[in-house]
């Protein structure tokens, strides 16, 4: 099924394998103990294991049989540093109700802080400036990131990474920005006010218009509105105060659907995934799932398909003949060929030969297949892409 | 008087994806593509609305990396050919389907096709694709809009204020370059948001930006009129919400037009269709099979066995739709209408790409309902959002809620799991890259280390691109993100070094330039 909420991606993200990714149980942020001896995601030569279930499934190109031919001129650029060491901890609201913070220490930086810490630990804490503490978390040398639920909108946090000394002061290591987690509803300050700002009035000309009028850390639009609520002489013409309907925010919001538009928040670009994935699960056949059905419903419900495909490549010489479980096939100039067909239970023998152009010497192998598929109730097969039955089956 | 307004606006973009250290790139199909199946259908429909003296209005953005594309002449060199490959093809087809007269009928459909899509390319616009837009615009029917200079997530660098003022200056003096004046609005990469953005466009003389809904509605303070009014943000650019209603009505189940039976199949193509031998010389170099754009069946129905394509049944399908969608634009104008008291504007963003390549039939939708709402009815008119801050100026003024359009409303499609390992080195980058600017933006010039500032500054806004962490998030093509992504912060940090210790490659740069010419005249002092 689509994945259409992040919800249920486990948040303390990086896994030892792909294997363990896709077992991963939704649960809250882990410590990251767990995974202090796991190489950096960035020193991967693959990329990172991501949403199992919406892998498409695509088979990498196979590797061509002649060699490789040479790469363009700095191709290979080396690998990025796992660290950089400058200490920045990065805060970062990724919405309503989760946290992400990252910082930018080395392992034997952590290690220094851990030993200068009477107890041998270092934390980083969030907490709302001039109120509570809400996190405190142990970070380990090697550690990198958290994400951390807040379940708190319109909320300002910081964060904050070092240990604590013998008096129990907290010795800050780093110390991020202050940022404001986002709204989760409208806001309940209905104040109204509007401004005239008229288009043809660049907002540099209208900015000289008010220059001295304007007051410190005021914008533009604030301050064109005050000058228009005392009656400013401006040369164009601005609204005296318009009178909105009572209760009108309210009837628009009702005929939006209410709460329901924190449900369809479905951004387009998800749409066009959806609709792709939608598409591919249905054999080519539907649309997308109803926005207003609620992404949080069934399309998080757990699922699991598998399916195999079979590429066979190979090459020889150009010009030798070529057949495959009997039939002569068409060689590229290079002298490769390649199968790729689907693979459904059963068994399978292809043998290949190939004989030399002028004929005096024959090669030929035999591959075998076997598939046979056990699997619990609920597991689909992975829709495919047509693709030619296979050959060689033998049961 | 008309009652209200309709703002239909379309988001081009592709992330800049070129090559040429390889004679063939599966990734620069995604331009391709697009280009025969959504850029000239959209340019075709226009000329035809123009043509027909039809009113109408679109806004679309086109952003600095697809403009650098459609300018580029080794791509533009690589579509004529792949065009001619496709051209090639079916022209076998026509002859391979001669004694089955329905698929040999859409074989010719698609030869007509292709034949115009090169008559339209090469003739008609001489590979000038963006020439091709400013067009319209001169013309007053289209308004363009730029984005993000590389579509990089501002508010995952909001601590960098030269960093988001670069995406906005770098696109805005982009945008002067192809079109020839200043953009008046702005498409923020993914309608991603943080209050404040608004000062930067305030500085670049953007008059106004889309959001998600959420995003207005969640304002502060709670905007009187929804999304059916732009509100001014403190610093003077505008924001509109897009439209709950008609996003829904073209893409849920109920109602959504795209997956009606009628409607060509994406998925059915000749390149997985067709034996491998015959289709061999028009799939990818490795062997791998890939879609060539010859689909022959209809989505028919909610099974795997498929009927063949029928394109004017498709066509009427189309209209109907377009009826069905105007039809309910007027009765929501109406009622809102009553309600506000003003003329609502209803704002209908999608993605471009969406129009032709995804739904195919998409273009043709839209020209009926251009076509339909300037003679079938009076309820509203179709207008874009400049026009409607000159007709109406007077808004109220509210800070919209941080939000993006993407999955949830906020930056998790962006930053999760897959992909938030790219922001210590994208942050470590503009750290760098404002270190430099600073040294050395006073100092006398040199030639070779601006051209590697240059170059720089070219690297780390390529690697902000924000396709590649939705790209690692959406698990298609993750290698090839991934990969972009670390070769332009790799780049960067060589020319970071090389420029520090005055030992500037002049090989490495030229090859640096050679694969990424974009933003040719980029005044890297933008991040002093």
């Amino acid at each position: 099924m689509p994945k259409t909420s992040q919800k249920t991606k486990k948040p303390a993200a990086k896994k030892s394998s792909p294997a363990k990714k896709a077992v991963a149980k939704k649960s809250a942020p882990r410590k990251k103990t767990e995974i202090a001896s796991v190489v950096s995601p960035r020193l991967r030569e693959s990329p990172l294991p991501v949403d199992q279930s919406a892998h498409k499934f695509v088979l990498q190109p196979f590797a061509p049989s002649t060699p490789e031919p040479e790469l363009p001129a700095y191709e290979y650029l080396g690998e990025l540093p796992e660290s950089y060491g400058t200490r920045r901890l990065f805060l970062a609201a990724r919405d309503p109700r989760w946290l992400y913070a990252y910082w930018d220490f080395s392992w034997q930086q952590l290690r220094d802080a851990e030993q200068e810490s009477p107890e041998g630990k270092v934390f980083l804490q969030i907490y709302i400036p001039g109120a509570e503490r809400v996190h405190q978390i142990q970070v380990f040398p090697g550690s990198r990131e958290w994400y951390l639920p807040v379940h708190r909108p319109a909320t300002l946090f910081q964060a904050e990474l070092g240990y604590y000394r013998h008096d129990g002061s907290f010795h800050r290591l780093g110390v991020s920005d202050e940022i404001l987690t986002p709204r989760d509803d409208p806001s309940p300050n209905r104040e109204v006010e509007f401004v005239t700002i008229p288009f043809h009035y660049s907002f540099r000309q209208l900015l000289d218009l008010i220059r001295n009028e304007i007051r410190p850390g005021e914008g533009l639009a604030k301050a064109l509105a005050r000058l228009q609520r005392e009656g400013y002489p401006l040369p164009f013409p601005y609204a005296l105060r318009r009178v909105v309907p009572s209760g009108l925010a309210d009837r628009i919001l009702e005929y939006l659907g209410g709460d329901l538009i924190r449900r369809i928040r479905v951004g387009s670009l998800e749409i066009t995934e959806t609709l792709r994935r939608r598409l591919l699960e249905l054999g080519s056949s539907g649309i997308p799932s109803s926005l207003s059905s609620g992404p949080r419903g069934q399309d998080r419900s757990f699922s699991m398909h598998v399916n195999a495909e079979l590429v066979i490549y190979g090459g020889t010489v150009p010009g030798a003949k070529v057949t495959v479980d009997g039939r002569e096939i068409h060689l590229r100039p290079d002298g490769t060929f390649s199968y790729h067909f689907t693979f459904p239970d059963g068994r399978f023998h292809i043998p290949i030969a190939a004989s030399a152009p002028d004929g005096q010497e024959e090669r030929s192998v035999l591959l075998s297949f076997l598939r046979l598929t056990d699997a619990t109730p609920g597991v689909d097969p992975t829709r495919q892409p047509p693709l030619p039955e296979p050959i060689g089956r033998t049961a | 008087m008309p009652l209200g307004y309709v703002a239909p606006i379309l988001h081009a973009h592709l992330p800049f994806v070129r090559h040429p250290e390889y004679p063939e790139f599966l990734e620069e199909d995604w331009f391709y593509e697009a280009i025969t199946e959504t850029y000239l259908p959209l340019l075709d429909m226009m000329e035809g609305l123009v043509r027909d003296g039809v009113p109408f209005r679109l806004t679309m953005s086109l952003t600095p990396p697809l403009c650098a594309m459609m300018r580029d002449p080794m791509l533009q060199e690589r579509y004529v050919h792949g065009l001619e490959k496709l051209l090639e093809l079916i022209g076998k087809e026509l002859e391979r389907t001669r004694h089955d007269p329905v698929f040999h009928e859409l074989a010719r459909f698609y030869h007509d096709r292709l034949h115009q899509c090169r008559q339209m390319f090469c003739d008609r616009y001489r590979r000038d694709l963006v020439g091709a837009f400013r067009k319209f615009q001169d013309a007053g029917v289209l308004e363009i809009i730029t984005c993000g200079a590389t579509h990089g997530f501002l508010p995952l660098m909001r601590e960098f204020p030269q960093a988001v003022r670069a995406q906005i200056q770098v696109a805005r003096n982009d945008y002067r370059n192809c079109f020839g004046r200043d953009p008046r609005g702005i498409w923020l990469p993914e309608c991603a948001y943080y209050p404040g953005v608004e000062n930067y466009l305030q500085e670049a003389e953007i008059r106004w930006f889309i959001l998600d809904a959420h995003g207005v509605l969640y304002a502060e303070p709670r905007p009187a009129y929804g999304v059916f009014a732009p509100v001014f943000t403190q610093a003077g650019p505008a924001a509109f919400g897009r439209d709950i209603e008609s996003s829904k009505q073209v893409w849920s189940a109920e109602e959504g037009y795209p997956g009606d039976g009628d409607y060509r199949d994406f998925y059915r193509d000749c390149g997985f269709d067709l034996e491998y031998d015959y289709i061999r010389p028009y799939i990818q170099p490795n062997g791998m099979r890939k879609f060539t754009g010859l689909k022959y069946y209809r989505i028919t129905g909610k099974t795997p066995h498929k009927e063949p394509y029928r394109p004017w049944v498709a066509r009427e399908r189309a209209a109907a739709h377009a009826g069905n969608f105007m039809f309910n634009r007027e009765k929501q104008i109406e009622h809102l209408r009553r309600e506000m008291g003003v003329e609502p504007i209803v704002v209908c963003p999608y993605d471009a790409e969406l129009y032709g390549h995804w739904w195919y039939e998409g273009p043709m939708f839209l020209d009926y309902l251009f076509r339909k709402t300037a003679y079938d009815q009076k309820t509203f008119e179709m207008i874009t959002p400049s026009e409607f801050l000159g007709r109406h100026n007077t808004h109220q003024i509210a800070t919209p809620s941080a939000s993006s359009w993407g999955n949830e409303g906020h930056w998790s499609v962006w930053l999760e799991g897959s992909n938030a390992w790219i922001y210590p080195h994208l942050h470590m980058a503009t750290v760098r890259m404002i270190e430099l600017a600073g040294r050395f933006h006073q100092t006398q010039p040199h030639q070779l280390r601006d051209r590697a500032l240059r170059q720089a500054a070219r690297e780390l806004l390529l690697a902000q691109s924000s396709d590649w962490a939705f790209i690692m998030k959406t698990g298609t093509m993750v290698p090839y993100a991934v990969k972009r992504t670390k070769d332009h912060l790799l780049r960067f940090n060589r020319l970071y070094d090389q420029i520090l210790a005055d030992r500037v490659d002049e090989s490495f740069l030229g090859n640096c330039e050679w694969r990424n010419p974009i933003f040719l005249d980029l005044d890297w002092r933008v991040y002093a």
